[in-house]
């Protein structure tokens, strides 16, 4: 419970009906999908950077710790309040501050929700690319923290970048301003794209300058199926080494084929082992000559088809496959344990081939499919939690599954960040000094250490 | 001072961080112009440490060590069709790479593809303690840990010496074609504004004073269709780009200092006499102007951005547009973080940094 004092120090800033201390209602700002929870001692409503600069101050002078929180999807544990404290619940300051068509910028606060600035912004005809399917309920500010993407990537990239600056408040309550309004412009070191990916570590995020992008005249869908992983691997390398780069290249393994062929009545053609789902997108005038370059590379030993969709419906049948799997996997399993890993693309099929024998050795089912265009693949571990040791034995596969990803020149996460989940494994990825070197950082920013502590670096 | 191997390097760094010396870290010295002048004790000069580690066309990945000519790199991926996305200028034969991503120098491309820090994606480094360290990877999605490999880019060294960069790079574009349109400045400022807002296939613009210059890149049909659309002439002179990115083209070489300016892409004309050349939609401005640097310095933000004294400083003179606090203090706390002992370069990027 908060010190009653520290309550009313906290309304004198955002109003008292912008404070949450009750146990009850604090409770729903406790947890995120990573299902862990540690409620906080005190929810805080800011709606402004002045709002934020002054609970951050006065956090720093009762030696309270705090977490900025978007709306809580996040998958790693980031905006978990370890050690209680105050939760900064962004989710108010949610104004569009500016959309400027002719600078192609936009201007945002943090609590605003993925989805609700594509919808601001394609009347303009633009779009911010950075596309997690959860575009419906995540901020802009837990996109910015976790880094946080979706099958776009392969063509227009992250939120690194796609940012111009942000306006924020460090740790130590410092309030800076990174960037220029200007085509990512930097003056001395990169402090935006530090603090994109950080977490909500360094600093809180008040405000930010997007990047906007035309919104493309037109795109065409194509599925392609093979016999295994090894022949669509090498159709992944053709298909990005040409020069038309789909903005989405999706893969699913043959295990997820077999889940969808058991559990749905989408028609699959036989014998496939690995099915690529590919969008592409450009002038009206020029795609079917940008289809005809991805059939092309498509081509090769193992190809089973290739199938190009022109109408809704035929888009609609080729993606049923890939949206069956969601569903066959409930149908299996009622946990999945996902990890968003990263490997070279050609290191796809060695990846793959050690799952399946991590699968054979463990007895878990292992389930794979993701953005195949920069090697970040979803393994999802099956798993029924009421079998005590079949939890057992996930964990440890798990732990060599990061061992297996590591060695073949992968990273922990493309994606989910390494919040609380992580932890463990980061110093598998990063040597010491490096670690070192990070923390020094961090206490740049957050010298007492209270800005989203016990995240990211090893406990 | 001569380093090949990266232990040699990081034997130097230790004996100078010994012995309180500075060290100014020269690749091949064709950036010696940029940033501020220096006055160090000793050069640390990392040319030796060359060559290209892995190049994996299918991967679109290469690493190489800072030392390697840019030219060689740019030769070993037009043997496969491929190329470094951000179109980086040499400014010198002997540019290497560690020189270009240490300056984040991008070339007429950058605000279509990115710019040099878009494409590292990771890096070795020494820093001032002598250590080497390594940030990143070789896969374009990673979100473990702070991404140190970005804040290398554009530090001018200050940081660390940088010892290997992995990049991702691009298959080359098939078809390429730059029209022309002759206009006033107020117009092509329009225009390239009014066409960066449509999903065309541009990939550079620039304005000389008189005429509008577009290129377009992709498969055939899509910029004849482009072409159709924008009209205007064509431009045949195949060094155009080049020339404009080397600043070799009739515009540069001006006996005044040159600044280069970065501001809103709308922004009007600055009204600072003196001649300039617009890039980057209009997001890039170079100016020769007799004006004072605080006129200029004042207009650039003014217009939404900054000034930076690009050729022609002195010592003494602020490059850079000055920093502020309280953004001065962290980012003096961050170089000590790397190099505590302020060996490297200092003060190339600011007095104190
Ligand atoms: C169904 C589902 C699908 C998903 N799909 C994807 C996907 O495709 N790709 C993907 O990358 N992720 C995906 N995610 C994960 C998650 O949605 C993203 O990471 C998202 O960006 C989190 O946003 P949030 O607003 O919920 O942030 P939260 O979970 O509330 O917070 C995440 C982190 O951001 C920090 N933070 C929040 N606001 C700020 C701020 N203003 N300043 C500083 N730090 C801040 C928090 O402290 C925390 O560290 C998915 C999640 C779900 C549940």
């Amino acid at each position: 419970m908060i010190d009653p004092a520290l309550r009313a120090a906290f309304a004198e800033i955002v109003g008292a009906d912008q404070v949450l201390v009750e146990k009850a209602d604090v409770w729903p700002y406790g947890y995120d999908n990573s299902r862990r929870h540690s409620p906080p001692d005190a929810v805080v409503f800011p709606h402004n950077h002045e709002h934020v600069a002054r609970i951050v101050r006065l956090c720093n002078q009762h030696g309270l710790a705090m977490v900025a929180r978007g709306r809580g999807t996040g998958t790693v544990g980031a905006s978990v309040p370890l050690r209680g404290g105050v939760v900064l619940a962004m989710e108010r300051m949610a104004r569009i501050v500016r959309i400027d068509p002719e600078n192609r910028v936009a201007v945002v606060e943090p609590g605003v929700t993925n989805q609700d600035l594509q919808d601001a912004l394609a009347p303009h005809g633009f779009f911010w690319p950075p596309d997690p399917t959860s575009a419906a309920y995540c901020t802009i500010g837990g996109n910015l923290a976790y880094n946080s993407a979706g099958p776009r990537a392969i063509k227009y990239g992250t939120p690194r970048e796609n940012t111009l600056g942000l306006r924020a408040v460090t740790g130590a309550g410092t309030e800076i301003k990174t960037g220029v309004y200007t085509t990512k412009g930097v003056v001395g070191y990169d402090f935006t794209r530090l603090l994109i990916g950080s977490e909500g570590t360094l600093a809180i995020i008040t405000e930010a300058t997007l990047k906007l992008t035309p919104l493309p005249q037109t795109k065409r869908t194509l599925r392609a199926t093979y016999r295994n992983i090894r022949s669509a691997a090498s159709a992944v390398s053709r298909l990005m080494a040409q020069p038309v780069t789909p903005y989405v290249l999706e893969f699913i393994d043959g295990n997820a084929i077999e889940m969808i062929r058991k559990y749905s009545s989408v028609p699959l053609p036989q014998g496939a082992g690995a099915m690529l789902i590919l969008e592409v997108d450009g002038l009206t005038a020029g795609i079917d000559a940008a289809v005809d370059a991805l059939v092309a590379a498509a081509q090769g030993d193992g190809l089973i088809d290739v199938v190009t969709a022109r109408t809704k419906d035929e888009v609609d049948a080729l993606w049923a496959t890939r949206k069956a799997l969601s569903p066959a996997l409930r149908n299996v399993a009622p946990k999945k344990i996902n990890e968003d890993v990263v490997v070279p693309v050609a290191n796809l099929p060695d990846l793959i081939d050690g799952l399946d024998a991590l699968a054979r050795r463990y007895q878990i089912q292992i389930i794979n499919f993701g953005h195949a265009g920069n090697g970040n693949i979803h393994v999802n571990l099956l798993v029924d939690p009421d079998q005590a040791d079949q939890l057992e034995r996930a964990e440890k596969c798990l732990d060599e599954v990061f061992s297996l990803v590591l060695n073949l020149n992968g990273t922990l996460s493309g994606e989910h960040g390494v919040g609380i989940e992580k932890r463990p494994f980061i110093s598998r990825e990063l040597t010491p000094e490096t670690l070192q070197l990070m923390k020094s950082v961090k206490n740049l920013f957050d010298p007492a250490g209270l800005l989203n502590p016990d995240k990211i670096f090893p406990a | 001072m001569n380093g090949n191997q990266s232990a040699e390097l990081q034997e130097l760094v230790r004996a100078a961080a010994g012995a309180k010396r500075t060290l100014r870290i020269i690749g091949g010295g064709s950036k010696n112009f940029l940033g501020r002048a220096t006055s160090d004790d000793d050069v640390l000069n990392v040319a030796g440490h060359r060559g290209i580690v892995s190049y994996e066309p299918e991967e679109l990945v290469l690493t190489a060590r800072a030392g390697t000519p840019l030219a060689e790199i740019e030769s070993a991926l037009a043997e496969r069709g491929q190329m470094l996305p951000f179109e980086p200028p040499h400014y010198g034969a002997n540019a290497t790479l560690g020189g270009t991503i240490a300056c984040n120098l991008s070339g007429p491309r950058r605000p279509f593809a990115g710019a040099a820090r878009d494409y590292v994606l990771g890096t070795d480094i020494i820093n001032g303690r002598g250590e080497a360290l390594h940030f990143g990877g070789q896969v374009m999605k990673n979100v473990a840990g702070y991404d140190v490999s970005r804040l290398m880019c554009g530090a001018y060294g200050t940081l660390g010496v940088l010892l290997s960069i992995t990049l991702k790079v691009l298959p080359r574009t098939a078809e390429t074609l730059t029209l022309r349109h002759e206009l006033g400045s107020a117009d092509a400022i329009r225009m390239m504004n009014a066409r960066a807002g449509q999903p065309l296939p541009i990939t550079a613009t620039a304005y000389d004073g008189a005429t509008l210059y577009t290129r377009l890149e992709g498969t055939a049909t899509a910029v004849q269709a482009a072409r159709r659309k924008l009209g205007g002439d064509v431009e045949n002179d195949p060094a155009f780009w080049a020339n404009v990115r080397e600043q070799r083209h009739g515009y540069f070489g001006d006996a005044r200092k040159l600044w280069r300016l970065s501001v809103a892409p709308t922004a009007a004309s600055l009204n600072l006499g003196g001649k300039t050349f617009i890039e980057w939609n209009g997001g890039l401005r170079w100016l020769y102007s007799d004006e004072s640097p605080e006129a200029i310095r004042t207009a650039a933000r003014a217009a939404g951005g900054h000034a930076m004294l690009f050729r022609g400083g002195d010592e003494g003179a602020d490059n850079f547009d000055p920093l502020t606090e309280p953004l001065a203090t962290l980012q003096r706390n961050l170089k000590s973080a790397f190099d505590p002992a302020g060996v490297f370069n200092r003060g190339r990027l600011f007095t104190a940094i």
